[in-house]
């Protein structure tokens, strides 16, 4: 194969600062022929549009970056967006990289030399040893991300969609590496909550709510704003042999067994009236009476006390419920071997170096 | 590059991970019945190697032991559980476990029960440093012999302990000081991940290898034993910032994890002592 091109997509929502600090990092440790960068405009309200406009016009009119805006996002869709990206992206090789994420000195040259030798491999940040933030780093063929169809659009909020197209890539016949080199896999540090405040689930959550059964078990149950709940017993399996001196369950294995849930998830309406909490299934009805005890509000029926989960504890909630969802079916595409996900992918409406003229993907 | 493995890895037996849940008020007693217990099993033939001690208020208050065995099996395992059993029946917690708040997605394990598995500290026991691990578990049961484990015994031992590290990575007084306002304003910086950062991953170039004494050793002469180590690590490392942030981690988890506030506030305290 000739020296590939390479694209590295970033696709961004209101993520001005970290775009600040690698963008023009990632240039300049990527200047090399073959090498360019796409970056997404998820429907940024922060001023992205401008900033580029006023700081990359050089790498714009050279073509090293291209700059696309949809303008129809309401909340940020990780796979959607990703999909987008890569659709967009005219290179052989394509990649991701967070806004927080920085590409690495020389990383395109890397990645050109490696794909140069060999197309069936992809490489990923999952699994590299040094940090967690960097796991979303995947560069694979064109050809191959066209294959397995994208990322997952059933994929709901944060987590598991990275080995989601892994294990697919895989199963399609694509052997995945490692990234290990440290200064491939610098990032920007950030608080997780500024990963997913763009997301559909956090800003649909009227209250969580959590009934504790022992140290291993307990009940969550979300109240969504439109009326509707979703309840499900989690079980920590990190502690549910916590008895036995022997069956360790490894903390490195979270993306899969950390968590689980008892039996399925229950889906039904809420209301509050009269500081009384009743849930609706179609089968069955439980009414909840709302004290304070202890200092914390809390909702109790007749077999079932549930507590608000306190506001430290909120984020890690919605991530809970995400990954639980996501994870569920991740499970269920290895299961079947699923190597395509999607019939349609990346699919919209976009505008390229802030022209009118419009894309259809 | 490495191969994406998605398989589970081996399990390591010769490592176990025991939390003892009992109320913090009695922890001072229990650490050093469970120390002298553990020293009377190994006499009797169980072939325990090291002992790390930490302290956790995680998922309920507990004690933490991870114990490295020559070779272990589920009776001795079980041999010890029930020699911690005893210790716990005879000390009964005078505090009630759990109540509300819960700071988890689940309740804390009531007082008075052995785990299995709850933490597993191995990854922070880097070449060279398992020796001064070792130490500070001795460090920690010696001391809270003597004083219980509350506010004021934690402040009185940070101190100790970061006197030791300072007065032996430098010789001057006033490199003492000059370190310490160093530190204080790193550390003050909120740089949330330094410590971890620049201690998680770090491994000293040249393993530091003592020769194990079992005696009756008081806590002065421990921290002294400590405070060489310190000094071997900054020898070999020539960076007392790093050995100093590595150690202020593994002091970190050895009494359960405690904030940087407590850090900075007893840093503050030491150059009282660096005058004298």
């Amino acid at each position: 194969m000739a020296k590939p091109v390479v694209c590295f997509c970033t696709v961004v929502m209101n993520r001005l600062t970290h775009v600040k600090q690698t963008l023009g990092v990632n240039l300049r440790d990527n200047h090399a022929d073959g090498i360019q960068f796409i970056l997404l405009d998820y429907t940024s309200r922060d001023g992205l549009e401008e900033y580029i406009k006023d700081n990359f016009q050089s790498a714009l009119d050279s073509e090293r970056l291209v700059y696309y805006r949809y303008p129809s996002a309401t909340v940020f869709n990780r796979s959607h967006s990703r999909n987008m990206a890569f659709r967009l992206a005219q290179g052989d090789i394509v990649a991701n990289v967070d806004a927080d994420n920085y590409a690495g000195p020389g990383f395109g040259v890397y990645v050109q030399s490696l794909f140069q030798d060999r197309t069936n491999v992809c490489l990923t940040g999952l699994g590299n040893p040094w940090t967690g933030e960097a796991s979303g780093k995947l560069c694979t063929t064109k050809e191959d991300f066209l294959k397995v169809s994208g990322y997952d659009e059933t994929f709901e909020g944060y987590g598991f969609e990275d080995y989601d197209i892994v294990n697919r890539l895989r199963f399609s016949g694509c052997e995945p590496f490692t990234i290990t080199n440290p200064s491939f896999l610098r990032v920007e540090t950030h608080k997780i909550g500024e990963r997913i405040v763009n997301e559909s689930l956090i800003r649909e959550i009227e209250n969580i709510l959590v009934h504790f059964i022992d140290p291993h078990k307990s009940k969550l149950l979300y109240l969504l704003a439109d009326g509707s709940f979703r309840t499900a017993t989690v079980v920590n399996m990190f502690t549910i042999n916590s008895d036995q001196p022997f069956k360790i369950v490894q903390d490195h294995s979270y993306p899969t067994i950390h968590f689980n849930i008892e039996g399925d998830w229950e889906c039904g309406t809420w209301s509050l009236v009269d500081q009384e909490l009743r849930l609706e299934n179609g089968i069955l009805s439980k009414t909840f009476h709302s004290r304070v005890s202890a200092g914390r509000r809390s909702f109790k029926g007749e077999s079932h006390e549930y507590y608000q989960v306190t506001s430290a504890l909120q984020l890690d909630a919605v991530i809970f419920y995400t990954q639980l969802h996501n994870r569920q079916i991740m499970m269920d595409n290895v299961a079947r071997q699923r190597i395509r996900v999607n019939k349609v992918f990346g699919a919209g409406t976009v505008y390229k170096n802030f022209q009118n003229e419009s894309i259809e993907l | 590059m490495n191969r994406l493995n998605f398989d589970e890895p081996a399990l390591e037996n010769k490592w176990v991970f025991m939390s003892v849940f009992c109320s913090r008020e009695e922890w001072h007693v229990l650490l050093g019945a469970i120390r002298k217990r553990l020293v009377v099993l190994r006499k009797d033939g169980l072939a325990l190697e090291k002992t790390f001690v930490y302290l956790s208020l995680r998922r309920g208050p507990s004690i933490r032991l991870a114990l490295y065995f020559k070779k272990v099996t589920e009776e001795d395992c079980r041999a010890v559980e029930k020699s911690i059993d005893e210790i716990l029946a005879k000390n009964p917690s005078a505090v009630q476990a759990g109540g509300m708040p819960i700071g988890s997605f689940f309740m804390d394990f009531p007082h008075h029960q052995v785990k299995y598995n709850l933490f597993d500290e191995v990854y922070i026991l880097p070449r060279g440093l398992e020796h001064i691990q070792g130490l500070l578990s001795t460090i920690l049961c010696k001391f809270f012999e003597d004083h219980p484990v509350d506010g004021e015994g934690i402040f009185t031992l940070l101190i100790y302990l970061q006197r030791e590290i300072i007065e032996h990575a430098f010789s001057k007084a006033s490199e003492r000081m000059e370190f310490c306002s160093h530190i204080v304003n790193d550390l003050a910086r909120d740089e949330s991940d330094k410590v971890e950062s620049s201690s998680h991953r770090e491994e000293f170039r040249q393993p530091v290898v003592f020769q194990e004494t079992e005696g009756q050793e008081d806590v002065f002469d421990l921290l002294s034993r400590f405070g060489e180590a310190c000094a071997a690590l900054c020898r070999s490392d020539r960076d007392a910032v790093k050995v100093y942030t590595t150690l202020l981690h593994l002091i970190q988890l050895h009494l359960f994890k405690i904030p940087r506030q407590e850090f900075l506030t007893s840093l503050s305290e030491l150059p009282v002592f660096f005058n004298h």
